[in-house]
Order: structure tokens, then sequence, then C-alpha cells
């Protein structure tokens, strides 16, 4: 049975739309926009130019995150949050024929992650239809199971609206617009004079009625907007459109969001790599010296990549997609596979190569994924059209100018994503490979690099280092064949290097006017091109070099020039940081305890544990679900208001989910779904909920009928319930803990209970600091720190920036991480009774010492919280035998002593 | 995880205490277990599913031992 387990950054996306949509509920789609904005410390204005008053909000994720899985479990949430339906109608709009063929299998084809993302939430209560399938659901199934109908944007889109089937009279439609009532009916669309010329059956009589359309279908059904990649359709005439459909709420899923989308989430390309989801970096090969080179390296990488795969576990074929020429061109589809099979080319056997095209179709019925598959070349010109899955693809080979090359991203999306999402062993074998002839004048790197920041959803940082190009013959990974290479072990092998700063490329659109001044002949060298020229600036770019390199130029080459500059920059900046050059950061004992005769780091689980957490040690009662019935209404006291729920509505069908005589054990076994627990077995929680439902009845005087109406916010009440108890079990467990607390001793089999930064999986997220001041030391770059500011909005130097400085410049810190909360996974944490602490920087000493810092403005140092932190911290340095520091830092003021951050910083190194 | 003969008595106890809850002991006896019943010179598999009616472990804990955990009856669905 295979399951599906949701990646840590598609969590937090769907927990931030459905809190948006809860909180839009309750208190209007804008305030519950700049909370969300508040969340991710953004704070941009909501748009509301595109959809009016119709919530609309979007989802930044770059190309291969997993961005239809993650829709199809949005629905379910959403609908709940804020339709207040079990049962919800979808509309879900794609770009295009090819990916509405795809989308539509994803979503019900069983073993596909999305399929498995409805039926978690809906069970078999769901239809995926067409557009002409959505005759053979029945009027009865609206309401009671979800329907999710998978169209192109382009079937609504239309001016005139009685020359798309969607807008005409359709009599298979007609049970569902039987018994409207007039308010229902009032905003429908009606047959009209035109219809009558169109639609020779309908006769003048018919005028006037509500016309049994598609489109009048999905507007009297208020529908959950779903758009797929909206970038394509935002135009005014596709809002227009949108708007018609009179939905409840838009929410659109996109790589590459333009103004007016209201991005709620944004999710990085580092989090995917850091869950596996795709392969980073590409490792790219450029070939000035003809096509046929080009071709043999990237068959060559394929064969290493296939030696490689043998010793994985799973099955893996690496395949490699060849990108040919279009017709006219010199390397056609033709060409190249005579050339591949040819005895004085590279002979390969005609059934490993797959030809698709829109004339050849040579990969349809093909499961690539089968060992029995022989196809380990994919010839294509284009986008490769058909829904195909290539779960092998490892290379890309485009023969095309890079400059103008059509649909690359969609080629190198194929060869980013990882086969089964999970890393393999053999490190060449995480990455992704490219061999591109390259013209003359431009850097492929370049124009890679402009695509994923583009197209593909990366930020210019992710993308100025996602791509790497290796001198020729070391393509691959020392030790690549031999045994498994770790990541530890090739971090190793580089750290023989040197840190040098690699030279910069700065392509320039003509040769300066100037020669190189005097001063920078020494690192400064200009190459004339066919289209300009192109500077190498040995080590970093400084000032005196970037202003003679824009010197000569002005307008938009001048912006030109200086992007360029930039992107260099960061480049280097990136190759120098600690972990870029494969130095390791020190290992950072975690807080332990041993409990069941075995040493075990202090997790939530193990304190609740220690606290004796069970259901029935306190008296049953729902405090936190306040439901008043007023007539037809319901009245839900929720955080931070109240929610209306009325009683019966004809639109609001999703009562039919529950069977209309629902019972206490119906209504039980309903909420056990909803809230279970991995720490309650289901008996207990059976039994525990069976007392909740009758205690709300018997003492609280509500009826049954009102609680299956109001079924969502009292299973929300419940899992806070729950959490509430099993947090009063953490704290007793937690204080029972603490004076047995110690940091993991040095001993061989207490190594996994020590934390390590890893050199490749940072979980910053975006905005990374961007202030003018340069951190020479931060492990990952200074390019790339989560949740620094410079300055406050006021202009002052910010607190924590301060704290951050006086680290990077002591000198016995060797590197130092600007620990990213909330990831237990790849940040370090200590535990405390409430929640993990993730203290705010963490650092290396050069005598081999860890310091973790915690900073604390003035107002926050006296609290309960900052009280506790320091009691943990201070137990993990004094239960370490000397080899942690933990310091609580403050602003001088604030501080006992007055003490700079500084000199805190110094002190505590030195045991003051 | 190894199938148990039925007449293997006494591992078909400890195999049924696994399957109520899984907590640390029980984790260190299935590593065990699966040492035992691994052909001599190769390694345990690293990733394993333990079925169990609650656990005791941390996501974390779970993680470092190569366990997914699925809980009964929740996660068994009729096909």
């Amino acid at each position: 049975m295979a399951t599906f387990k949701l990646k840590r950054y598609q969590h937090n996306t769907l927990d931030a739309l459905e809190t948006y949509f809860r909180r839009a509920r309750v208190a209007g789609h804008v305030t519950a926009w700049n909370e969300a904005m508040a969340r991710v410390g953004q704070k941009f204005a909501y748009d509301s130019s595109t959809m009016g008053n119709v919530p609309a909000v979007c989802v930044r994720i770059p190309t291969g995150g997993g961005k239809t899985t993650m829709a199809a479990h949005a629905v379910a949430r959403v609908g709940r949050a804020f339709a207040d339906t079990d049962a919800p109608v979808v509309l879900w709009l794609v770009p295009s024929d090819a990916i509405r063929t795809q989308t539509l299998a994803a979503l019900r084809v069983p073993g596909n992650a999305c399929h498995a993302g409805l039926a978690e939430h809906f069970g078999d209560r769901v239809r995926v239809c067409s557009l002409d399938e959505l005759a053979t659901v029945g009027p009865h199934e609206v309401g009671s199971a979800a329907v999710i109908v998978v169209a192109t944007i382009q079937s609504f889109a239309v001016r005139d609206t009685t020359i798309r089937n969607v807008y005409s009279f359709d009599e298979s439609l007609a049970p569902h617009f039987q018994g409207l009532t007039p308010a229902q009916a009032e905003p429908l669309d009606k047959v009209t004079e035109a219809d009558i010329v169109k639609q020779s059956y309908l006769t003048p009589k018919d005028v006037g009625r509500v016309k049994s359309s598609l489109a009048n279908w999905v507007a009297l059904n208020k529908p959950i907007l779903v758009v797929d990649e909206a970038h394509n359709n935002r135009t005014h005439l596709a809002f227009d459109t949108l708007r018609r459909l009179s939905p409840t709420c838009l929410i659109e899923m996109t790589a590459t969001p333009v103004k007016g989308s209201n991005v709620v989430f944004h999710v990085g390309a580092q989090e995917l790599q850091n869950e596996d989801m795709i392969k980073l970096p590409i490792v790219l090969m450029e070939h000035p010296t003809g096509w046929k080179d080009a071709v043999r390296d990237a068959i060559l990488t394929r064969d290493r990549l296939e030696q490689a795969a043998a010793q994985e576990k799973d099955y893996i074929r690496p395949v490699v997609l060849f990108q040919a020429q279009p017709k006219g061109g010199e390397v056609t589809v033709d060409v190249l596979v005579a050339h591949l099979t040819d005895a004085d080319g590279q002979k390969i056997d005609r059934n490993q190569i797959a030809v698709a095209t829109g004339d050849q179709k040579e990969l349809e019925g093909v499961v690539i994924a089968s060992p029995n598959c022989a196809v380990r070349y994919v010839v294509t010109v284009e986008a490769l059209k058909e829904g195909w899955d290539c779960p092998f693809a490892y290379v890309l080979c485009s023969l095309q100018n890079a400059h103008s090359a059509k649909d690359v991203e969609q080629l190198l999306g194929r060869v980013l994503r990882m086969p089964y999402a999970q890393a393999r062993q053999q490190l060449a074998l995480n990455r992704a490979y490219a061999h591109i002839v390259s013209e003359s004048f431009v850097r492929v790197a370049d124009e890679l690099a402009d695509r994923l920041v583009k197209n593909m959803g990366f930020n210019a940082f992710e993308a100025a280092t996602a791509i790497i190009t290796p001198p020729p013959g070391q393509l691959f990974p020392p030790n690549t064949t031999g045994g498994t290479v770790d990541d530890t072990g090739y971090f190793k092998s580089l750290q023989g290097e040197k840190p040098k700063v690699p030279e910069a490329i700065v392509s320039l659109p003509a040769m300066p006017a100037q020669p190189v001044p005097a001063e920078l002949a020494a690192t400064v060298e200009l190459r004339p091109t066919t289209n300009g020229a192109t500077a190498i600036v040995r080590g970093a770019v400084d000032d005196a070099t970037e202003a003679f390199l824009l010197s000569t130029f002005s307008g938009k080459d001048k912006a030109a020039v200086s992007e360029s500059i930039e992107r260099e920059r960061i480049r280097q900046d990136a190759a120098k940081a600690p972990a870029a050059r494969g130095i390791p950061f020190a290992q950072l004992p975690q807080l332990c305890f041993t409990f069941d005769g075995e040493l075990q780091p202090l997790d939530r689980r193990l304190c609740s544990e220690l606290g004796h957490f069970d259901l029935f040690a306190e008296a049953v009662s729902l405090a936190g679900f306040q439901l008043r019935e007023t007539g037809r209404t319901y009245e839900i006291d929720v955080e931070g208001g109240t929610v209306t729920y009325k009683v019966s509505e004809p639109e609001q069908l999703g009562l039919n989910a529950v069977p209309a005589h629902a019972d206490e054990t119906d209504l039980v076994h309903w909420l056990d779904r909803e809230c279970r627990q991995i720490d309650i077995g289901q008996s207990v929680m059976l039994k525990w909920l069976l007392a909740i439902v009758q205690h709300l009845q018997r003492d609280r005087g509500l009826t049954l009928t009102s609680l299956v109406r109001t079924r969502n916010p009292l299973a929300e009440a419940v899992r806070r319930e729950l959490e509430f108890r099993r947090q009063r079990a953490v704290v007793t467990g937690f204080q029972q803990a603490l004076p047995g607390l110690a940091a993991a001793p040095v001993l061989a089999d207490s190594f996994r209970y020590h934390f390590t930064f890893h050199p490749d999986r940072y979980p910053g997220r975006p905005p990374f600091y961007q202030g003018s001041y340069r951190f020479q030391k931060h492990y990952y770059g200074n390019n790339r720190i989560h949740d620094l500011r410079q300055r406050t909005d006021a202009g002052n130097l910010a607190e924590e920036f301060v704290c951050a400085r006086a680290i990077d410049e002591e000198r016995r810190v060797k590197h130092w991480v600007r620990n990213v909360e909330r990831d237990e996974r790849l940040s370090f944490w200590l535990p405390t009774s409430t929640d993990y602490f993730y203290p705010d920087f963490v650092a290396e000493l050069t005598d081999g010492r860890v310091l973790a810092v915690e900073y604390k403005g003035r107002h926050l140092l006296s609290g309960d919280d900052t009280r506790e932190k320091v009691l943990v911290g201070k137990q993990w340095q004094v239960s370490s035998t000397g080899r942690c520091v933990f310091l609580l830092a403050t602003i001088p003021d604030a501080d006992v002593a007055g003490r700079s951050l500084e000199q805190q910083v110094e002190d505590a190194i030195e045991g003051r | 995880m190894r199938a148990v003969a039925p007449d293997d008595r006494a591992k078909t106890e400890e195999l049924l205490q696994l399957v109520l809850e899984a907590t640390g002991p029980v984790l260190a006896h299935l590593e065990k277990l699966l040492a035992d019943a691994a052909p001599a010179g190769a390694s345990p598999p690293t990733r394993k599913v333990v079925y169990g009616e609650t656990t005791r472990l941390g996501e974390r804990r779970l993680a470092e031992a190569g366990v997914t955990f699925r809980q009964i009856p929740y996660d068994i669905k009729a096909r």
C-alpha cells in the first residue's frame, strides 16, 4: 500500500492557506491577508483589482514542487474552512489541453499522490470529471460528493458567450436546474433570442428561462476555483471570465506569479531540495565545439549514471532528453536519430530511442519506469506535450541555441525531478546534468539562470547557485563508481581545495571605450566577442571594477551589466561560503534523557509520556466549543470572532454528507477520523469522544442535529482540547525531566543525538538578508541568511543585526549559522515545556567548542518563556563538560553590567 | 519485517507487543530481530514499516530508526 506523506513545505503551505481562509471566513479576506503577511514578515497590500470581494490568493512554488498534489489537498481544506462543506464543487482551470489530460489522470488514477490527496479527505465521495463528462454527475451527487471539474481556461474565455459550448443550452444538465429559488435563479444566464437562432430546438417559449448550460451549472454551485499557472491567463478578459463563474474563492498555484497575484505563501527552491523533490545543482557543460561533442558527452554522462544507479536500492534507468532543432535547422530529429544509430555515429540500438514530436509519438503507452522498458534516449523538439511522466530523466542535451530555444524550462523541469522523491545514495544521482551547445557570446549558465528565475520560480540567488560548471573532465564528484559515496565523503574530498574566489565573468554589450585602467590591469581582462565583450575578473568584483565596467554604458545596457555583476557577486559569495567549500560544522549535542533504559533526545512525545498523558485524567469537557442555537442559525465562537451557520439553505446541501438520521455513533466515528492522534489508540479515542458528545448534549443542552451541522468547528475544538491536555502533560513531564537532562555524551553510540548543520540543506526562507554589511563567516554565505534585517523600519540598526555582527567579527568564531525556527530536522533546538527552542545564532569556535546565542530585546527579557530558555540553555552548557556555551544576549542598556554585544559574546566565550 | 511461523510462539508474542505500542525498547528489539534474520554478511534493511496502535516515539526518533509508522486501524484501508 503506497501512502504519500506530504513534505514539510507542503504542510506549511496548506496550513497557511487554511489559516488564511479560516480567518477570511470570520474577519474578512483583507484582514486575513494582513495577518498572513504579518506571519511571513511581509507588508504587501491585498490587490482586489482582479477578483473584487472574492478572496483570491496565490501560492508561489517552483516547478517540481508538487503543485497538483497540494491543490488536491487544498480544495478539501479550504472547502471546510471557508465554505463549510465536506463536499465542495471545484472548478480546476489549467493552461492547456495537455495539462488538462495530465491533471485528470493524476486526480483519478489510484497510486498517484494527487489522487491520494483527494482520497485522504473525501474517501470515495469524490467525482473528477471534464466538462464533457459533467452530464454524468447527478444532481443528488452535488453536495454529497466533492465534484471536481477540470477544464482549460480557454473553454470559458470568450467575449461572445453564444459561440462557446459551455454557455449554450444543454438538455442533459436540466435536472440540476429544477426547483431553483428566485434568489438562485436571479444571477444566472437566461435563454436569449440569440440562443434560439444558434440552437434550433429552443423555442421562443424558452426565452427568459434559466439556461441549463455548463457555465450556469458552475455559477449555480459557487465553486472553489483552482487556477494552475495563471500567468498565462492574467488578462482583463480572463478575469471577467472568472468573475462570471461566481466563485466562492480562488486559489492560484504558480511558479511565476505576476503583479496583482496575492502571494499568500512562497516556497523557495531550496525547500524543494531539502525535501528531496528536486535534483540540484544542475551540472552544466557548454559545448562550443559542435553538437556532436554535446551528444557524445551526454551519452557518456548517462552511461556513467547508469553504472552508479546499479548500486541504488530502487530501480533507476537514467534517460537523456535530446532537444533537436526544428525543421529547417541543421540538427533535426532525423539527423540526430541517424547520428545516434549510425555505425559511424554512436551505434545506439534504435529501440533504446523514443522520438516524441508532433508527428512521431513513440512514447505513447510506454511505461518508462518499468524495468522491461528499453528507452534510454528521448528525442524531442519542443516541450513534451503529452502527459508523460518521466521519473528517470537525468540528462538534458539541447542542440538548439540556448538563447532562443523554446521550452527549455519544461525539459529542465523534467530532469530536475528526483526519482521517487527520495535522495539517492550515490551523490552523482542527486544532481541533474545539462549538455548544451553554446553560441559564442552568451554564457549558457546565465541563460539558464535567467530561465530558472523567470519561468521556474527560483530566486536570483538560488538560480545563481543552482548551476555549476565544472572544468572539463570533472563532471562527476570524485569516486562515484567505487562504492557508496555519501555526502560526508564527498565533502571531505572537497576540503583539500583551497578557498579561492572563482573568477567573475561579466558579459558586456560592447567593448568599453576606455582601456582597462592600470590599477585594475592585474585583475581585469577584456575579450572581444562577436556580439560585444566579456570581462573576466579575478577575485571579487570591487567597487572600482564595477565603476569601470559600467562607465561606458547607459540605460538598458547599464542595467544589464549591473545585473550581471550582481549575479557574479552572488555566485562568488556562494562559492566562498564554508558550506560550499565542504567544511563540516561541529556537532552539537542534543539534550537527552534516559527513559526506558535508553538514552533519548527529549522531544515533545517523550515529555507527554513522562507526564502521563491520559485523556481521562481530567473531567470530560470541551470549554473551547461555544455554540448558540438561535432559531434558524447557529453561532460558534472561534478564535477572534464568531461564525454563523444557517440551519438549512437549499444551496447548502453539504449536510447530505452525513446521513440524515446521523446518530451519536456516526458523529463519534466521523470525529475519530478527523481527530486521530498517533499517541492515542482508537479504542480510547472513541470512548473519550463519545463521552464528549454526550456531555455536550446532557450538560450543555445542545442537540445532536446542531452538533452534526457544526461538526467542522467541533472537530477543530476537539483537536485543540486534545492539544491542551497533551500540553499539560508535556509541562509536567518536562519539569520532571529537567534535573536529569544532559547534553549527549561523546560516545560512539550517541552520534545520532548530535545535530549538525547540513552543508547542502539550509531551511532558510526568502526574503534573505540584503543589508549593505557583508557577513564573512555565515556558514551558508552572506546572501542566504534567514530573517535578518540590517535596519528597522525607522532606519536604525536592528538589534539582532548588531548581535549577528558581533558574532561575525569575533575572532574566535570559526563560522556561524542563523538558526531557522520551526524546523526540527535541519535546525538546532533545545526542548522546553511549551515548544522547541531554536536559539537565534549557533556558532562553532576555533577551538572546537560550540556557542548558542539567543537574542532578546529588553521587553522580552523578563518573561517566563525567556527564563525557561535560559534554564535549558544553561543546563545544556553545564552538562556538556565544557563543550558547549550558551549566551542570552541583549542590548547594552538592558544588560546588568551595561556591556556591548561584542563584550557579551567575548565574555561568554571566555567563560566570564 | 520477517514473517513469523505460527509455531514460533515466543517470537509471535514479542511481535504482538510491538504491534500494540511502538516504544524505544520495542524498536531496539526489532532491530535485533532484523539483524538476526539478515543473511550472514548482509546488513539488515534500513527502511522499515511498523504497524501499531500508538507510538511513544517522536518523529525524529522514528526517522533516525528508518521507521515509517502506520497506525492501526486508521492506516489500514480495505481495498
